[in-house]
């Protein structure tokens, strides 16, 4: 992975430094708290219902296990022993001190990592596919493109003020793990008719209030215009992006109202214009940072392991896990394992420094020292070898990392809500608690197959409720809590926003809701049919008619 | 109302028209947009700026751009930060006056606005009471380095940086090109050019955030480093404190930079660890001139010099016989263009230079020291010797090795194999 050189540490350090003076100059009382609000937002703390939250970036969700041992020192030290991993692949703490932030921002520093832009109408951490890498259908890593990006993004002095928050995610294979199609920019890695790798640009795409799938802007850009192209594409936004209303201030307003094509014509005028020489990195660069990626060596190994096989017939629980929890590698007698932090009555995304320390262990001993955080709050190992998951799934066993629910009915993923969160209208966590509660049963989540069920607690949508093919959002109906369900969204290749079943339900109502959508799929679905193929496939009208008609 | 330039406070000599009025004969102006459209360029005023909202379109400001010298830009609001692309693409279409922020922009913003090309920044009063002149500084001296290119302000692009540390050109036109062969394709494009020129174009276009000036503030220095105030500000000068100085030295540098407004000035000091091994008494300069320079300049200098792409030199072909075939561009060791914009200068050139933008003179240039190094290493010169003859008197030593002649290495540098 990207270690830091001289200039990208001092660049952290810097910002440190000015950050200590800045909350110096708040503590005193010489600067108000309008006047120390944009400054704190751009360090990634907010003030919240009840404490500071600070929001960290982990670089397209990337991190070492020193790193990962890092993080688990802040949350003991600083907080309440446990952190929060988003779906932005950040982690945030909920209970830090004002007067201790420039001292986590340092320790931060110290591990090559910062809170910087994680917050502000800016651009935000780059996302990325969690099994980059060592996913066997990519064309190419993305994450030499992200940390590109990462870089040109970091205090870019025209973009700090855009007229609403900005988020890019890369993808490097067909399918799409990084959801870019709801992104103000999506970048897939492609290859044209002449083999050349590039990028295909989505714009426009995004979730909260109005949700859209992106456009293609460009088909294929040359991989050394792309610094230029994203400085054209975001001028243009800067300009001509509504300011007038800040729920329409986002990228994928202007692109609507503008049309794909026109936005389109307007930055490819731009880009002709700019001089692209300067603005992009040369070939070296590129290289020198593709080369902190570079695969590592891997063994030469059978593809079948008799040592998992045998695992698997010794222990049920472990041959379940070891089937749900893991992806396909490129490298034969690899897999990329999921640690799941979704356990039955949890808080989805949340992990406990104890926790954090175990998984850090095990990225050292089992997979060559490096963890990713997924969008979906989880935690990935992406290069297990096949004969060490027994002996991993036993070490995450003692932290209780160990739910076999990757993918399934009870891998929620829930913003914080109302328990945390000062924007929210309702809450997250506990709604993802009670179905998780409800869905138990290990056997029957297996029988329900691929689920996603995805809450957020406001209109944001933090909680990526429009893409989950059951989405829950919870809102405020003259003071009482109400969730509003929709079905058939998507976050992948084939993205799709899901349609609003009708009026919202009360908050004690939710399980039972989910419950009944679920036992009319698997009485209506076909053989081999996912939840979200029989929806696609039957409509709305027959899973309307399961949770409205009166009983 | 209150305006800054990058230096700080600075005061306002435009006059912003009011609906109707007649431009004051040979005053600077600034008309609102709207009216030049009208009315076009007014008449009899000295010069003529204009005043544009944050939503114009800064395509359409083409036409007017060879006659304007000045164009300020409405900020609404801090948050409203249209303005930063406006200045970008003004300044991609060539626009070369004073480009001027004009909103309740904070002291935060201060590094960011320079950035993208503002010279200037005028808030409203009230809001000016609020924001403290330390705050300014201080942020706009908080951040050192950018990892964007093509930016216009004294900070270092890391991209650039990099590049330089490998010891590489900037390629363009995506041909790969030595440093040679820049050096060569640069001397042809700018030979003959005014040194103001010159500095403009290597400031902004040629090695925009890679490039420093290295500054004596010795007997001549005030002329070049008069030209980079001119040019920009906030340009890195790196000043070698040897720590054997006059201290009439150290003092002319002081008030020289505060008197032209320069951010830039770094003092580049000896590394104290490899002092206290080769030179603890601070005798060396008596047996070995030539390792108390690599000690105290040669080697400061390359550590300094890192990061750049490209630096300025104040040498020129009449000071000794060595500089006689100074080049305007060449390339140094570490493999990095170094750029001598008063190669064709002579002494009366400078000294007239000097006189009319009335800059002072090193105090000690009357008392018979035309140049100016280290306070034991340097001498008198007597009436008709070589200005430099006074520079490690009674050696043949005379340059101090941070400099080449003849593309040849006048000492070793040990950073440069």
């Amino acid at each position: 992975m990207y270690r830091y050189d001289e200039f990208d540490a001092q660049i952290v350090n810097e910002r440190v430094a000015q950050f200590r003076g800045q909350v110096a100059r708040r503590l005193s009382g010489a600067l108000k708290e309008d006047e120390f609000r944009p400054l704190r937002l751009m360090n990634g703390l907010y003030l919240q219902l009840h404490a500071y939250m600070l929001r960290v970036a982990i670089p397209y969700g990337t991190l070492s296990a020193d790193q990962m041992r890092q993080l688990a020192m802040i949350a003991e030290r600083y907080d309440r022993g446990y952190g929060h991993f988003t779906t932005r692949q950040n982690i945030q703490y909920n209970w830090p001190k004002l007067a201790d932030v420039p001292d986590i921002l340092q320790h931060l520093a110290d591990v090559e990592m910062h809170a910087i832009q994680t917050s502000g109408n800016c651009i935000r951490n780059t996302t990325s596919d969690p099994f980059a890498g060592a996913a066997a259908d990519e064309i190419e890593d993305p994450r030499p493109t992200c940390e590109l990006i990462r870089q040109w993004s970091t205090l870019h002095p025209e973009f700090t003020f855009l007229g609403r928050k900005f988020k890019i995610a890369v993808t490097g294979a067909e399918t799409d793990r990084a959801a870019i199609r709801v992104h103000d920019i999506g970048i897939q890695i492609v290859r044209n008719a002449d083999g050349e790798v590039g990028y295909r640009m989505f714009v426009g795409g995004g979730q909260g209030r109005t949700p859209m799938i992106a456009p293609v802007i460009r088909d294929f850009l040359p991989r050394r215009d792309l610094l230029p192209w994203l400085e054209a594409a975001l001028r243009v936004y800067n300009l001509h992006g509504r300011r007038d209303n800040k729920y329409k201030a986002r990228i994928k307003i202007l692109v609507h109202e503008m049309g794909a094509e026109a936005y389109a014509k307007e930055v490819e005028e731009e880009f002709a214009r700019m001089d692209r020489e300067v603005i992009a990195p040369d070939q070296e660069e590129i290289d020198r940072i593709a080369a902190y990626f570079a695969a590592p060596a891997w063994e030469a190994l059978p593809e079948e392991s008799k040592r998992l096989e045998a695992g698997k017939k010794a222990d049920p629980a472990f041959a379940r896990w070891a089937e749900t929890n893991t992806h396909a590698h490129k490298a034969p007698g690899y897999v990329s394992v999921v640690i799941s932090l979704k356990p039955i009555g949890g808080a989805p995304g949340d992990a406990t420094a104890e926790q954090m320390r175990l998984m850090a262990s095990a990225a050292d001993t089992f997979s060559q020292g490096e963890l990713r955080i997924t969008h979906e709050q989880n935690v990935v190992l992406a290069h297990v070898k096949k004969d060490d998951l027994p002996s991993l799934y036993n070490m995450l066993k003692t932290q209780g990392l160990h739910a076999a629910n990757l993918g399934l009915v009870t891998d929620i993923i829930a913003c914080p809500g109302l328990d945390y969160c000062a924007l929210a209208t309702a809450r997250s966590i506990p709604v993802a608690q009670a179905i998780a509660q409800r869905f138990a049963d290990e056997d029957r989540q297996r029988e329900i197959g691929p689920l996603a069920i995805k809450i957020s607690g406001c209109i944001n949508a933090c909680g990526h409720h429009h893409v989950g093919h059951i989405g829950i959002l919870g809102l405020d109906k003259a003071g009482v809590e109400s969730y509003q369900i929709t079905l058939g969204g998507a976050p992948g290749e084939d993205a799709a926003i899901g349609t609003r079943t009708g009026p919202g339900f009360a908050f004690e109502e939710v399980p039972d809701v989910i419950e009944k959508l679920v036992d009319r799929y698997l009485a209506i679905r076909e053989p081999g049919e996912t939840f979200l193929q029989t929806y696609r496939r039957a409509g709305m009208p027959a899973f309307k008619e399961a949770i409205y008609a009166p009983a | 109302m209150p305006l800054r330039d990058a230096n700080g406070l600075t005061p306002d000599l435009w006059v912003r028209l009011s609906e109707g009025q007649v431009a004051p004969k040979g005053a600077k102006v600034i008309l609102p947009l709207a009216r030049l459209r009208e009315e076009g360029f007014p008449e009899g005023a000295g010069a003529v700026g204009v005043h544009v909202p944050n939503d114009a379109d800064a395509r359409t400001l083409q036409e007017f751009l060879p006659r304007l010298s000045l164009v300020s830009v409405a900020f609404p609001s801090f948050a409203d930060g249209r303005g930063f692309s406006i200045a970008r693409r003004l300044r991609g279409f060539g626009f070369r006056g004073e480009l001027r922020a004009a909103g309740p922009v904070i002291a935060d913003q201060y590094p960011m606005l320079l950035a993208v090309g503002f010279d200037t920044i005028e808030i409203p009063e009230a809001m000016a009471e609020r924001q403290k002149e330390e705050d300014w500084q201080e942020a706009r001296d908080s951040v050192s380095l950018t990892y964007q290119s093509g930016l216009r302000r004294g900070a270092v692009s890391i991209f650039e940086a990099r590049r330089a540390v490998r010891g590489e050109s900037r390629r363009r036109d995506g041909a790969a090109e030595t440093p040679e062969q820049m050096a060569a394709r640069l001397n042809a494009k700018y030979r003959g050019a005014e040194p103001q020129d010159v500095l403009w174009a290597a400031a902004h276009k040629e090695f925009p955030g890679g490039l420093a000036l290295v500054s004596s503030f010795g007997a001549e220095s005030a002329a070049l480093l008069h030209m980079v105030s001119q040019v920009d500000k906030s340009l890195p000068v790196l000043f070698l404190e040897t720590g054997m100085l006059f201290p009439a030295t150290l003092a002319y540098q002081q008030s020289l930079s505060e008197q032209l407004g320069l951010t830039g000035v770094r003092l580049v000091r000896p590394d104290a660890a490899e002092v206290k091994a080769e030179d603890p008494e601070g005798s060396l300069h008596g047996p070995d001139a030539d390792a108390c320079c690599d000690l105290r300049k040669t080697r400061p200098l390359e550590r300094a010099l890192a990061p750049f792409q490209a630096w300025v030199t104040g040498r020129k072909r009449f000071q000794t016989a060595d500089r006689a075939n100074l080049e305007l561009f060449e390339v140094d060791p570490a493999g990095r263009i170094k750029l001598n914009p008063l190669a064709d200068w002579d002494a009366r050139r400078i000294s007239e230079y000097m006189d009319a933008h009335d800059l002072p003179r090193h105090p000690m240039v009357a008392e018979g020291f035309p140049s100016l190094g280290c306070a034991p290493c340097t001498t008198k010169v007597r009436p008709g010797e070589d200005p430099r003859a006074g520079r490690w008197r009674g050696s043949d030593k005379t340059e101090c090795g941070i400099h080449i002649v003849d593309g040849k290495i006048v000492r070793g540098n040990p950073q440069a194999a």
